[in-house]
């Protein structure tokens, strides 16, 4: 029963088969409260952290939602205005399909970038950790105040790519710049700093026990069938950890655009990321009502689709032998 | 006759590999060589003359930008590493525990405190700033390292929690079994059993905790006004003004000394990436 | 215990963070009695030195007092103080900028000066109106500055063209020296970088006697004048006197002036604020001039103002204001604090600082004092701060910029959709 690979969704909603047969085992603790004690030992800190810190906030950033709040002036009680107000800000529509663009093609596009390179530089190269070093050091320059101006010397006006362009007669535009490109620009940018899932991947990786492919070779199974007969199935929990915190993660990128934008989102609004806009109403104009209303229509965005990960990993992500 | 053809196989593909490999890294890392250059020019001529290659190498900058704050600059290193390493002790004990807990056990109201959790990372940090700045204030933790330290021991990043949830649950459960049958609790389990087979995900949080932590401005920005806790990417923007002159050689300079703390700790952390099941017997 | 409990607290703590507004402000005293000040500004790092040698002297003559500098670079500056006001744990003295005194006054987050004890008789009436709205003072000027021409008399000279005269170049003028230097520079040389920003606007409007607000708050710029000016700068990038759309695009995301076209020596002209120029000439490397903006004379009233390039307020919720205005009078009206200073926060407001002061200024500041000194009397009436909510025409401009640039929008069409833009923004 054990060999068999078990679907589920984390956390299982079914319990794995051993767990069953421990709880018929233990017959000193029927049923719930002493298994629930121990589950809530192995969670106190977190739930001391969330009561402290967490819930908080969240609960006055939901409260701000419905009121006009300034930030130099207490809040006012709105009730549904700011809401209302976002269905006609046309501003707000033009950031959400930005957003979406941005999120469909930069999650892919940095995913299969980083799992080709983890398996490039899972194995059988010389000097592997620096070759990964060298590949995460994009991701580590990433959040710096430079990047912006790093970034211009790859498209911008006068960099390296137009450099190249110039070779071939051809006059460039300024990438970064340019309505037409400027998001394509920060879908590379994001795709350059893909060593955060690359790790992760390559942790997943060393993750399979080597048997598996000992005995998969025994069997004949050349490379190609041993990715997809191995590799592939038995990464699919980190493949899905990956794919829903990206997601999770790419529709509240804001860093990158805000350096390299110079906190516009510009040229017209082109590469306005919503948290770029939240960012500007709250703290730009003084709008923290609003820009708390959108936060709260862009978590129940993320809740959506991640709930809809997490229906669909049922049938392909694995988890167990 | 498969393990015959194989050396040579791989021979052959050797140095187009590395040749790919190394290629590929040149151009990625083109925009930091650019900085690396830039870092040892003059001042004045970074932008006049942008071109990749220095005219003349100048340690000027590092000399200068490290004594150009009130403290010399690896006192903002020092700040920033104190951050980071709590950090990273407090996100693995506390994550872990919770991952165990989220992975292994069974509890009521599992699912609901599972999506709770995803979905604390839903939102902004924007508009969760000011309410977490009023209840820090409240708490008097502003100009303390209190606030960036003591939510990571409390699980506070469901980034890690989730990550190592995944990893755990790939573990084979014949393990736990095996020692329940032994007689042991949930606790040695977590402690002798899932941790040590655990190398590879605690691995890569603590090099994403210290690696974030030490990047993070904005919670940095906020909580530490004092210029005496500032860490190193506050007091990096103190090399620039955005209305007046700006230090770019010194700015460039000390961000790539800001950089090589984190390049040496992944550097040495990536071997643990390798390790875990597959060196510790595990077959 | 322990789950009910901690809901228990979960909630207290959340509504201790609704009743956002409650408690005082960010300053303390200590049990000796000595008073601590928090002084919150933006800068590097010279001026962070600059700064603490003026509270040091100002600690050595008022024992009782301790100041703390809090400070970033503007944009992190700007972000922290919204979060600290929210939370009332703001600086005692705040420095404010451009139309942020008026966003902050506006909401209550600023002392009405008229309750402390502030001597302001020395400091120029027209940087002092700059602090003043509704009729209440809320902050005072730390300097002068003025939007003015910047030239390159280099890259005229190498143009072959002849450098203009402030005094008496229109815009016709301005038009045709520039097209004619476009025809003349090297590739990659430019007249100058698109012209269009927010101060610019307000000079031009203001000569035809409009001006970008109205004193009680609503958009004065008139479709027509905006028209105008985006048919010119059209004009300018088909001639190739500015740069093509997207470098201009790419241009206004780095605003530093060693980035700037004129700061790396590749403009003849650049519209930029007095006090930009000594850092302009160090990018540059070369000697650079101020000349007043074109169409000065002949136009209804000269559109240049006086302007205040910093402002010190007191946060409204100082528990410390009279402490609080000893330091920012020591600030503004001390000797020796300007000593210090310099022309580091703009040629200093009060006069008899300035003139302290005249001898030991650099030679670029020295210029930018001359230069104000002999706008003073031919500088056109005070200027029209925008009411809250005008912080964000510099990014509407922008973009409306943009749409013009990139050929999107007609003139016409996009000066309707400036000012409708501006006009719901300010009224918010």
């Amino acid at each position: 029963m054990s060999n068999r690979l078990t679907p589920a969704i984390a956390p299982p909603e079914r319990e794995p088969p051993l767990a069953r047969g421990a709880r018929r085992r233990r017959r000193s603790t029927p049923g719930g409260p002493a298994r629930d004690r121990i589950g809530y030992l192995f969670l106190t800190p977190w739930l001391i952290g969330m009561a402290l810190f967490t819930v908080g906030p969240i609960l006055a950033s939901l409260y701000l939602s419905f009121t006009d709040y300034t930030l130099l002036k207490p809040p006012e009680w709105l009730g549904l205005d700011n809401y209302r107000q976002m269905l006609e800000d046309p501003r707000l529509h033009k950031s959400l399909a930005v957003t979406f663009v941005y999120v469909f093609v930069s999650v892919p596009v940095q995913l299969v970038l980083a799992l080709a390179l983890a398996l490039l530089l899972n194995r059988g190269v010389r000097g592997l950790g620096f070759y990964r070093s060298v590949y995460y050091l994009p991701s580590l320059l990433a959040g710096s105040v430079s990047v912006a101006i790093l970034w211009r010397q790859i498209f911008g006006k006068e960099g390296l790519v137009n450099q190249v362009l110039a070779m071939a007669g051809i006059e460039g535009v300024s990438w970064v710049a340019h309505p037409d490109f400027a998001l394509g620009t920060l879908v590379v940018l994001n795709a350059w700093t893909f060593g955060a899932p690359m790790v992760i991947f390559l942790a997943g990786l060393r993750q399979i026990p080597h048997s598996y492919y000992e005995a998969a070779e025994v069997d004949g199974a050349g490379p190609v069938s041993r990715f997809f007969r191995i590799t592939l199935p038995l990464l699919t929990p980190i493949i899905f950890f990956n794919l829903v915190l990206q997601l999770i993660g790419a529709f509240q990128s804001f860093t990158q655009a805000f350096v390299i934008s110079g906190g516009r989102g510009g040229p017209s609004d082109a590469t306005l990321l919503y948290t770029l806009y939240l960012y500007e109403r709250g703290f730009g104009s003084f709008d923290m009502g609003y820009a708390s209303a959108m936060a709260w229509v862009l978590l129940a965005i993320i809740a959506v689709l991640t709930g809809l990960n997490f229906l669909f990993a049922k049938r392909w992500v694995f988890y167990g032998n | 006759m498969a393990t015959e053809l194989r050396p040579s196989r791989r021979r052959s593909w050797r140095l187009p590999k590395h040749v790919l490999l190394i290629g590929f890294g040149l151009v990625m890392l083109y925009p930091l060589l650019w900085m690396v250059s830039s870092s040892v020019k003059p001042t004045e001529t970074i932008f006049r003359d942008p071109s990749i290659w220095p005219t003349e190498l100048d340690l000027g900058n590092y000399v200068e930008g490290w004594g150009a704050l009130s403290h010399p600059f690896h006192y903002y290193l020092w700040n920033s590493a104190v951050i980071a390493i709590l950090a990273v002790a407090g996100n693995l004990l506390s994550c872990s525990l919770a991952a165990y807990a989220f992975a292994r056990l069974k509890f009521r109201g599992r699912n609901f405190f599972f999506a709770a959790m995803l979905a604390t990372l839903m939102l902004p940090i924007h508009v969760l700033i000011v309410p977490q700045y009023v209840l820090f204030s409240q708490l008097d933790w502003i100009n303390t390292n209190l606030p960036l330290v003591v939510p990571k021991f409390l699980a506070h990043d469901a980034f890690f929690i989730f990550l190592m949830v995944q990893f755990v649950r790939g573990l084979p459960r014949e393990l736990d079994e095996a020692a329940r049958i032994d007689g042991c609790g949930h606790i040695r389990i977590y402690w002798r059993i899932i941790i040590p087979l655990s190398v590879p995900a605690l691995a890569t949080s603590a090099l994403f905790t210290f690696i974030w932590t030490w990047n993070d401005f904005f919670s940095q920005l906020i909580f530490l006004t004092d210029p005496e806790l500032w860490t190193m990417p506050v007091a990096l923007r103190s090399f620039m003004d955005g209305q007046g002159e700006t230090a770019w050689g010194e700015l460039f300079a000390m961000s790539i000394v800001g950089l090589m703390p984190i390049f040496g700790f992944f550097l040495a952390g990536q071997r643990y990436l390798t390790q875990g099941i597959a060196t510790t017997g595990f077959k | 215990m322990s789950r009910r409990s901690r809901r228990l607290a979960a909630l207290c703590l959340a509504g201790v963070m609704l009743a956002v507004s409650a408690c005082g402000g960010g300053s303390s005293e200590s049990d000796d009695g000595t008073v601590e000040l928090r002084f919150g500004w933006w800068g590097n790092n010279d001026r962070a030195d600059a700064t603490q040698k003026v509270i040091d002297t100002f600690q050595a003559k008022n024992p009782g007092i301790t100041v703390k500098g809090s400070y970033t670079d503007f944009n992190s500056y700007f972000d922290r103080l919204a979060t600290e006001v929210a939370a009332g744990r703001a600086p005692d003295v705040i420095t404010l900028g451009g139309a942020y005194p008026r966003e902050y006054g506006d909401r209550g987050a600023l002392l009405d000066l008229s309750k402390v004890n502030l001597k302001m008789d020395k400091i120029g009436a027209a940087a002092l109106d700059n602090g003043k709205f509704g009729g209440v003072q809320y902050g005072v000027p730390s300097g002068v500055n003025t939007i003015a021409t910047v030239i390159n008399p280099a890259v005229f000279e190498k143009a072959g063209v002849e450098v203009p005269d402030g005094d008496t170049w229109t815009w016709d003028d301005f038009e045709r020296i520039t097209k004619e230097l476009a025809g003349k520079l090297p590739k990659g040389t430019f007249a100058l970088a698109d012209p269009t920003r927010t101060d610019m606007l307000d000079a031009y409007s203001r000569q035809r006697g409009e001006a970008l607000y109205t004193a009680d708050g609503k958009v004065a710029i008139s479709a027509k004048t905006l028209v105008d000016w985006w048919t010119m700068t059209l004009e300018l990038r088909d001639a190739g006197a500015t740069p093509p759309a997207s470098q201009t695009a790419e241009l206004i995301t780095q605003p530093a002036p060693e980035q700037s076209l004129m700061g790396r020596g590749l403009a003849a002209v650049q519209f930029d604020w007095s006090n930009q120029l000594t850092a302009l000439t160090k990018a540059a490397g070369a000697p650079l001039k101020l000349i007043r903006v074109p169409g000065e004379t002949g136009a209804t009233q000269p559109g240049m103002w006086l302007q205040a390039s910093q402002i010190y307020s007191i946060n409204a919720r100082s528990e410390h204001p009279e402490e609080a205005a000893k330091f920012v009078d020591f600030l503004v009206n001390s000797a020796d604090a300007g000593k210090i200073i310099l022309a580091d926060r703009g040629i200093p407001a009060n006069s008899d600082v300035r003139e302290g002061i005249a001898s030991v200024l650099g030679e670029e500041e020295k210029a930018q004092a001359e230069f104000i000194d002999d706008l003073t009397p031919k500088a056109g009436p005070p200027l029209v701060i925008g009411p809250a909510g005008s912080t964000d025409t510099p990014k509407i401009l922008d973009r409306v910029n943009a749409e013009v640039l990139f050929d999107r929008q007609k003139p016409a069409e996009a000066a309707a959709d400036f000012i409708q833009q501006v006009g719901t923004a300010i009224q918010q």
